[in-house]
């Protein structure tokens, strides 16, 4: 079956609404977190999306739900769960994915490419193919190996089960290992012009 | 090779990743976002309200066509056709809709509303708008181009499979209207919101059994009443229902809301054999096409403004078409025939349209474009 989609892109039109209550303890809390985790939520956006526009708007409608939410999520003692889980959902969703692809359009602001002092250009070509991932095997990828949680974490984070995380991530590492072989051991397989 | 390529991996995207610092965000700024959210949710519950509570049935004194012979005539001349002087074309849609303050039915006949109503309902040769004041709800029976009577809404309204009666409640009593009559199911706790009537049009108890399907707003399980007063809770522990089928055997409701209200799993469930016909947690399941063979559905995760619609086989499960608003987003979303969904659509730069999906996956765009503000449709579906 075919996804259908509408060509045009639009920023659906929203307008402040009314105040929601607060009260200054509640927000020093939550400002509070929010400087603490922002910076490390940033990262793992950023990793998500591979834009740093896409990122930061991700993290700040992250950060958005849960201030909504703030006392039952904060009760509960699983903020960062919690986060993380919006921000991957939010990555997912299909409406905000269009939207923000719109927002891109006229913003974009190329990338600085980052080089590790080791990188041979074959790190490079690694997170060029991490990023042609599907997104939920992306998600997997950048929870096991960048934020470094367990199966059972990124499990519960993705709302799947710890076999199906297992299925993903192997199925992603075959992805990157076939896609570009050379890139994981040059030695072995020899570019087209190099042989 | 996948310890090489895991810690290779690894070390690339903390390459990538941690010298960025990202712009700080603020307090502000976020309660802002906030803000936004909880607006747009408004929205989204609003939609859904309006689609789900239009009906009302009134004649308004314009014989519409392929209505029904008994109808009595209109006492007052017909209401103005829009365009009186030209033959009636046929509608580009296959079910009634507003734009403006014009309504037009799918034989093409059309007539104009005392205001522009953001949503109504047409039962036979009756018609009614609903308006909302303050945050109450109201339907409008017009007659001749002006309101005749206005009946207060507690809460929603649903129609049966073939439009030709309604159930309200007002004054907390449960009512059925059709043409030629009405009848009161009696007073229900507030709160209660009419998703589907079964049966009909008659549904005085002379007549034969009737099943007003209610979700309860309060947070208390839906409900099932029926012409004898037998009042128990819809069977399969729904925490909600989206529709019933045409003969009251299959119901799509919500089992389960995932914590942090980050999705929402569902079913088709026989009512009958008490058996799950499929579950999901992929899409939020909707309304069953006339004859029951597909169900309309719409992302698990409902964030805001709708931008996907899917249509699946209501026995499978199986997704048969899928549309990604890609940017354009849908506000109302009702069956046209046993196989074609209708929605409208904004799109910006180019405004407010209706669009078709087709259950072979097919699309293209019924009617419009229509100039209008984006918050504010100036098209609405008075669909099932």
């Amino acid at each position: 079956m075919e996804v259908q989609r509408m060509h045009a892109l639009a920023r659906p039109g929203v307008t402040m609404a009314d105040r929601g209550g607060t009260t200054p303890e509640r927000d020093a809390d939550f400002s509070a977190y929010m400087h603490a985790r922002q910076t490390s939520l940033l990262r793992t956006a950023y990793l998500l999306t591979g834009d740093r526009h896409t990122a930061e708007d991700l993290v700040q409608t992250a950060f958005a739900k849960l201030y909504l939410s703030w006392e039952k999520v904060r009760d509960q003692g699983s903020i960062d769960g919690y986060v993380r889980r919006i921000l991957v959902n939010e990555n997912n969703s299909l409406w905000r994915r269009a939207w923000k692809r719109r927002e891109q359009a006229s913003e974009t602001v190329p990338d600085q490419h980052h080089h590790d002092e080791y990188d041979d250009g074959v790190g490079r070509e690694l997170w060029d193919l991490v990023q042609t991932l599907p997104k939920k095997a992306r998600a997997v990828v950048v929870l096991r190996y960048y934020e470094e949680l367990t199966e059972a974490e990124t499990a519960e984070i993705l709302g799947i089960s710890v076999g199906t995380v297992k299925s993903q991530a192997s199925r992603a590492l075959a992805t990157l290992r076939d896609r570009a072989p050379q890139t994981l051991d040059p030695t072995e397989h020899p570019r087209e012009e190099e042989r | 090779m996948n310890d090489h390529l895991t810690t290779r991996l690894s070390r690339q995207l903390h390459a990538q990743a941690d010298d960025w610092q990202g712009a700080p965000l603020t307090l502000e700024s976020v309660q802002g976002t906030a803000r936004t959210i909880r607006r747009r949710r408004r929205a989204a519950a609003g939609s859904v309200l309006a689609v789900a509570v239009l009906a009302v049935a009134i004649p308004i004194g314009v014989t519409f066509g392929g209505g029904s012979d008994t109808s009595p005539p209109p006492a007052n001349p017909p209401t103005r056709l829009v365009d009186t002087d030209n033959p009636v074309e046929d509608s580009p849609l296959g079910v009634s809709f507003i734009e403006g303050r014009t309504l037009t039915l799918p034989n093409g006949a059309q007539t104009r509303l005392p205001q522009a109503y953001p949503g109504g309902v047409v039962l036979g040769d009756t018609a009614l708008g609903l308006r909302s004041d303050n945050g109450d709800l109201f339907l409008d029976v017009i007659e001749s181009g002006a309101v005749d009577e206005t009946i207060p809404l507690d809460t929603g309204f649903a129609r049966n499979a073939d439009g030709t009666a309604i159930a309200i409640v007002t004054g907390g009593e449960l009512v059925v209207r059709w043409e030629s009559g009405q009848t009161s199911f009696g007073a229900v706790p507030s709160g209660l919101s009419p998703v589907r009537l079964v049966g009909g049009p008659d549904c005085s108890e002379a007549a034969g059994t009737c099943a007003v399907y209610l979700d309860d707003q309060t947070g208390g399980a839906p409900r099932v009443i029926t012409t004898t007063g037998a009042n128990q809770l819809v069977v399969g522990g729904p925490l909600s229902i989206g529709d019933v089928s045409e003969d009251g055997r299959l119901t799509t409701m919500t089992t389960e809301v995932r914590e942090g209200d980050l999705g929402a799993c569902g079913r088709v469930y026989d009512q009958t054999t008490q058996t799950t016909v499929f579950r999901t947690c992929e899409v939020t399941l909707e309304r069953f096409s006339p004859g029951g063979q597909y169900v309309s559905a719409d992302v698990a995760y409902q964030d805001g403004l709708r931008g996907y619609i899917a249509i699946l086989d209501a026995q499978s499960g199986e997704k048969v078409a899928e549309l990604l608003g890609d940017g354009s987003f849908f506000n109302e979303v009702v069956w046209e025939d046993a196989e074609h969904l209708v929605a409208v659509s904004f799109r910006d730069g180019e405004g407010w349209s209706v669009i078709r999906l087709g259950v072979d996956g097919s699309v293209e765009t019924a009617y419009g474009p229509v100039d209008g503000p984006q918050d504010v449709s100036p098209l609405h579906l008075l669909g099932n």
